[in-house]
């Protein structure tokens, strides 16, 4: 028995020496990473079947983006488990920092909207290199390589048309203020929304065409939804309110798809954000995390997310047409495009002015 | 005879220490220091708390969350105490409905209530819209989004729980009191005031302190009816610390922890010095019991009414809600377009994805698991800290530990524990089933507790006397007599377990998916009506597990009644 297993192990290794590979011992998930040799492929697959399993944090939403990618990437690597948990920004970023904390790592991969600067101000995660970045828009191709966005986000208001006649349709922000919208507009208590909304104004119009704006829109009566901006367009929907204030403006173009009364509402300045996905700073999974990333900012991957009706990043996949009205570029509404980077810088000042001027009562 | 007591308390007061005393510490320890950027703990500083007693909303959110938690306690317990002396005491008419109803909004798991409840009163909701059609005008006549919404909506959430506990307890009180209350002239007004009621009175106390612990901790009414209201309590405050900021201020939110979990101290200690005085009370004794029918006369109609419209409001209304809203591609009110909208796509979907069916089958494992390891566990607990064995004041404080934490805090300082002691159990069932398990012990003692307070001693002395031992005495006279309250309370923590959703949000793994969570991810995700849709089948699956069980129980109380 002992010397059937050393033979093998023999014959293994002079198989190994015989490919011309390195006998050496595997390489650490550091080096893995940013490894840009010839056999890089065939290293990722090597040790991606041994591993068998990758774990994928994500905040896209399971049915519609999270469930067809990772399904595509488990036909295209069928022995690797592909796990995954669909979970908020906050929430994820309190699991990660945990399992960093105390250097027990479960997730190999993670992704969500506005985490990026955070999970590399806590460590979370690492520098990486993959052959598809060349793939994408030049800013987003620093080194060292912390993220690379998979999916853009555009932010804006929504209104329901049944509320909303088109006569009375607001054409700018400063219609919001009119009276006959006090308490019939709302948004969304996440990062995504009120916060952001306020940061969109104070970078586009500077703080103090932004503040005074604000300080009228706080007498609006504008009504907190404690979910995500998604939430804020099925209340929308609902007729509960007649207006959204920053959501995901192909959100409304879905619904409105199935028969519901919702439009997005074209006032610029949209804003813009990317959700860039990040390596673990020690992946259990290291192969098979190089995969999988290799995969989701693949062409095959994009477009995925693209029949997902989400709005990839990958210069040589664009959005579906039926999206271009919400895509400022395409329907000549201002953008203003509000990098992690600004995000997070922003987020302190903008979270205080919130709380000051629309805080608890 | 002390010797046996302590050689029983030692085994439960490590077990306590070990469950409880680790979170508590996580929490302390957290409160007292600056969370850098990484998580890690900087310097020790009283900084949190310095920072709290100046933060302009925080009186602001502390009086709310004491408003909403004594009207929530009130609505819960006046409605489910007049529920449960109807149907265990009177002759009213259709009786056995509030079982079924209280067991079915059981069944409901609290996000797609208080969904429901939100688009049933939500500004263009029915109500609304038949209050205008009645009265006329454009206006919102009821504003959910409100203190009186909330209190309203966590009532009614927990006055079925109060209606089964109380239930219990006026089906064995000792009918002799009444007698001679009747006999003495007392007519039945009087006689519930003052003999009834007071002999429940331990019991309606524990209870309204439970209601008010958990409201006060409670999350989800408080985020999803009173936010937009801008009504913050305690709950949101913490929620905001760890929600709207990049990175999550810990130090604060435990800071905001410690402060409600020194005032559940002091109630919980207010407690134990009433139940001091349970002597008073106990009502099963050697002699014979059986609780004396009232007959209601002219007011039967009146009491048949209130017997049917509770009901509707706890269950029916919420339930046709949601099913409403699972025929729909999108929601809308009812009218004759939206009913030529309506198909089981929603239902299809749900029913096609495999992966609900692991997340329903991991919730009831999930479920099962933790009401039966929390009943094995505090049966001989509760009976230990009524009968007040040796130790018995520690295992009450130990075990009283878990009510103090907000779910959300409890869930955070349990994923430090499995990642830092035990990280093997990290994102398994197995790891929610412990957390569960720990965080529903409080509600297996005071069920088993209120269960023997009510069992006169004389019964063990009897027992004694004949010769029996401890374990004897515990097997053959006190279980068979508390299996009902036990049966009560496994069926309790089981429908609280399948509910969970704060306390798992942070520990649930790729394997380990449950409904309640999936449910707050659907509604956070805008599938409302896959939601609706999931969240009818879950509710249909819940009854009948609940149905089946109380069909049992009632079985096995026969010999009683």
């Amino acid at each position: 028995m002992f010397e059937t297993k050393t033979l093998t192990g023999t014959a293994v290794a002079l198989l190994v020496f015989t490919a011309g590979s390195f006998a050496q011992a595997p390489m650490s998930a550091e080096k893995l990473a940013l490894y840009r040799g010839a056999d890089r492929e065939q290293i990722l697959l090597e040790g991606a079947r041994k591993e068998g399993k990758v774990v994928f944090y994500s905040g896209m939403i399971a049915n519609q983006a999270l469930r067809p990618l990772m399904e595509g990437f488990s036909k295209k690597y069928p022995f690797v488990k592909a796990q995954y948990v669909r979970i908020g920004p906050s929430e994820m970023l309190q699991k990660v920092s945990a399992e960093s904390n105390a250097n027990q790592f479960a997730v190999d991969v993670f992704e969500n909207v506005g985490v990026e600067t955070a999970s590399r101000a806590a460590n979370l995660n690492m520098p990486f290199w993959s052959p598809e970045i060349a793939a994408y828009p030049e800013q987003f191709r620093k080194e060292p390589t912390y993220w690379v966005p998979v999916r853009m986000n555009y932010l804006g208001p929504a209104y329901n048309t049944s509320m909303v006649s088109a006569a009375e349709l607001p054409k700018s922000y400063e219609d919001l203020l009119d009276p006959k919208w006090k308490g019939k507009m709302a948004w969304s208590n996440s990062l995504q929304g009120a916060v952001l909304f306020v940061t969109n104004l104070r970078t586009a119009w500077g703080e103090e065409k932004a503040m005074s704006y604000l300080q009228k829109l706080s007498k609006q009566d504008v009504a907190l939804i404690a979910s995500s901006p998604r939430t804020v367009v099925d209340r929308v929907i609902a007729g509960e309110y007649a207006i959204a204030l920053s959501i995901f403006t192909h959100h409304p173009i879905l619904d409105a798809k199935k028969g519901a009364p919702v439009k997005p509402l074209n006032l610029g300045p949209i804003a813009s954000t990317v959700s860039g996905i990040m390596l673990a700073r020690k992946p259990p999974n290291p192969h098979a995390a190089m995969l999988l990333m290799d995969y989701i900012l693949s062409a095959e991957g994009q477009k995925v997310l693209r029949d997902a009706e989400y709005f990839p990043v990958r210069t040589d996949v664009s959005a579906l047409d039926s999206l271009n009205e919400v895509v400022p570029s395409k329907s000549g509404t201002a953008e203003n495009y509000i990098s992690p980077e600004a995000t997070t810088a922003d987020l302190k000042n903008s979270q205080d002015i919130f709380d000051k001027l629309f805080g608890s009562r | 005879m002390r010797a046996v007591e302590r050689l029983v308390a030692l085994p439960l007061q490590s077990f306590l220490f070990v469950c409880t005393v680790p979170m508590l510490v996580i929490l302390v320890w957290t409160s007292f220091h600056l969370v850098g950027a990484d998580g890690s703990y900087n310097e020790f500083s009283g900084r949190n708390y310095a920072a709290l007693a100046t933060a302009p909303d925080f009186y602001t959110a502390l009086l709310n969350a004491v408003v909403y938690s004594l009207g929530s306690a009130f609505v819960a317990i006046t409605i489910g105490a007049a529920q449960a002396w109807l149907a265990e005491r009177s002759n009213a008419p259709c009786r056995q409905v509030l079982y079924i109803s209280s067991i079915v909004s059981l069944g409901v798991p609290y996000v797609l209530y208080i969904v429901a409840w939100i688009l049933f009163l939500g500004k263009n909701g029915p109500f609304n819209t038949w209050l205008r059609q009645i009265f006329g005008g454009t206006g919102v006549y009821v504003d959910v989004y409100s203190m009186g919404g909330m209190i309203f909506v966590e009532g009614m959430l927990w006055a079925p729980l109060a209606f089964l506990l109380l239930s219990s307890v006026f089906r064995n009180a000792d009918a002799s009191y009444e007698e001679a209350a009747a006999v003495c002239g007392a007519g039945i007004p009087t006689t519930m005031r003052r003999v009834t009621l007071g002999m429940a009175k331990p019991a309606l106390f524990a209870l309204g302190l439970l209601v008010f612990v958990r409201a006060a901790e409670s999350f989800e009414v408080p985020a999803l009816v009173g936010l937009p209201g801008y009504v913050t309590v305690l709950t949101t405050s913490i929620f905001k610390k760890v929600q709207h900021t990049v990175p999550p201020d810990v130090g604060s939110a435990a800071a905001f922890a410690c402060i409600l979990l020194l005032l559940m101290a002091v109630l919980l200690k207010l407690y134990g010095r009433m139940s001091a005085e349970a002597h008073k009370y106990r009502t099963i004794t050697g002699k014979g019991f059986r609780p004396r029918i009232v007959r209601l006369g002219k007011w039967r109609p009146v009491a048949g009414i209130f017997v049917l419209i509770v009901p509707c409001i706890t269950v029916v209304i919420p339930v046709l809600v949601l099913l409403w809203t699972a025929l729909l591609p999108f929601y809308q009110q009812v009218s004759i377009k939206a009913f030529s909208a309506i198909s089981l796509q929603n239902f299809r979907l749900v029913l096609e994805s495999g992966v609900y069916y692991d997340t329903m089958l991991n919730s009831l494992i999930l479920s099962a698991a933790v009401a039966t390891a929390v009943v094995s566990v505090t049966s001989i607990m509760g009976w230990g800290i009524a009968r007040r064995i040796a130790g018995s004041r520690s295992i009450d404080f130990l075990a009283a530990v878990p009510l103090a934490f907000p779910a959300l805090v409890m869930g955070f300082a349990f994923l430090q524990i499995y990642l830092h002691i035990l990280p093997w159990l990290y994102g398994s069932l197995l790891s929610l089933v412990l957390v569960a398990s720990i965080a529903f012990i409080p509600y297996g003692i005071r069920y088993s507790q209120i269960g023997v307070i009510q069992i006169h001693p004389e019964l063990e002395e009897a027992a004694s006397l004949a010769g029996a031992g401890h374990w004897t005495i515990f097997r053959r006279i006190i279980l068979p007599l508390l299996a009902p309250a036990l049966i009560s309370c496994w069926l309790f923590v089981f429908l609280l377990a399948a509910r969970a959703m704060s306390l798992l949000l942070l520990l649930v793994g790729p394997d380990s998916p449950v409904v309640a969570v999936a449910l707050f991810d659907l509604w956070n995700n805008g599938q409302l009506n896959e939601l609706a849709a999931l969240g009818c089948i879950w509710t249909a699956i819940m009854t009948m597990f609940s149905a089946t069980f109380y069909w049992v129980a009632r079985r096995f109380q026969l010999p009683f009644t």
